[in-house]
């Protein structure tokens, strides 16, 4: 099951508009199978620049997150629906990140240099497997036996 | 070149006038000196030139094919006549006895040394055998520990993302209660920004000034 996050910015607008705006958006996401996690209001604040959709220009708008679960498959007609919506000026769906794929580490062991990391220094001792045996001098042969 | 042999045929026919055939038989290495070698091969002008079939009249190859056939025959003869003449094994007298005995007798030693040697190996196969049977059922049996290992290490890790999953359903936001969520995300803004300061704390809000704030939150050094 794979965590989503949809973000997106609605209009300026009464709240009981953006109420119903907010509801719309969320019954798509049940209307499509799927599983409201989580709703996060980030807040009505200035966009970072002019943005026009729908043959408007908005200079702020009012920030939301879903974390949902739905089907992989849906996922292109929920972007599409809500392209449509004329009150969502922007809107991206994410996966998000669980937990155990952040390995915790500290500064020192990031400051380090390349080769002395540890992540890197795994990765040398996988690729010494890889290695042929190499030809050596001083065994009798004084001349490279195979084609250089 | 043409007079030595000129020379040679005047010399030759005084001793025997079989020597003049002689002058026919010439190897033409090279036909006029500023010929091209052989080996440059066909001019790209000639390339696709189709040279005129030799044009034989018919009496002059039914005599010609008259001879050749009457040559081979001739030589085929003289051959098999030879060949049957001096070969060795035509020489001797054929006891066909003896033959047969010393073919059995040295059959007879072959399979004898050819069971002793099977005997043999089929001690030691059996024996090799043996032990790598043993050898694949360990293995086979290590195999089937790690698998059961993991199959139920995997159950269990399953297992416990359900029993988290569920604990973590009981949060989720159900149609029925999607008003009064809306409400309370509405009332409540969360911000997940954060700064870090020197010390290494961090300073969580957008907007939050780190003296005034009681929000600080000390990170794990």
């Amino acid at each position: 099951m794979i965590i989503y996050e949809l973000c997106v910015l609605f209009r300026i607008m009464p709240k009981t508009e953006l109420v119903s705006s907010i509801k719309r958006t969320a019954n798509l996401i049940y209307s499509k199978g799927g599983i409201l996690r989580k709703l996060d209001n980030l807040g009505t604040r200035n966009t970072p620049f002019k943005i026009s959709s729908h043959g408007l220009v908005h200079r702020q708008a009012s920030y939301f997150v879903y974390e949902m679960n739905v089907p992989p498959t849906t996922l292109a007609d929920i972007n599409e629906e809500l392209g449509r919506d004329v009150d969502v000026i922007r809107r991206k769906i994410f996966k998000k990140n669980t937990y155990n794929e952040v390995e915790e580490c500290t500064l020192h062991e990031e400051m380090q240099p390349v080769p002395y990391r540890k992540n890197v220094q795994e990765l040398l001792e996988k690729s010494k497997k890889l290695h042929k045996p190499k030809f050596q001098y001083g065994n009798g042969l004084d001349y490279y036996p195979f084609q250089k | 070149m043409f007079r030595i042999i000129n020379n040679l045929k005047n010399l030759s026919l005084d001793i025997s006038p079989v020597v003049t055939d002689t002058f026919n038989v010439i190897s033409v290495r090279w036909r006029r000196n500023p010929r091209k070698p052989i080996w440059k091969g066909t001019a790209k002008s000639k390339i696709f030139r189709v040279p005129p079939r030799p044009n034989i009249p018919e009496e002059e190859r039914l005599e010609i094919t008259r001879l050749y056939n009457k040559y081979r025959t001739e030589v085929k003869s003289i051959n098999n006549y030879l060949t049957s003449k001096y070969n060795v094994e035509n020489q001797q007298e054929d006891d066909k006895d003896l033959k047969q005995k010393q073919f059995e007798a040295d059959l007879a030693a072959c399979m004898k040394l050819n069971d002793e040697w099977n005997a043999k190996q089929k001690i030691l196969r059996e024996a090799r055998t043996a032990a790598e049977l043993q050898d694949l059922i360990k293995l086979a049996q290590e195999k089937k520990l790690i698998t059961l290992e993991k199959r139920s290490q995997r159950l269990k890790e399953a297992e416990e993302i359900v029993k988290e999953q569920k604990e973590l359903s009981k949060h989720f936001i159900l149609p029925e209660m999607l008003d009064a969520e809306i409400e309370k995300s509405l009332a409540n803004p969360v911000d997940h920004n954060f700064a870090l300061d020197k010390e290494g704390n961090r300073i969580i809000g957008r907007e939050t000034r780190p003296p005034l704030d009681k929000k600080v939150e000390k990170i794990r050094q």
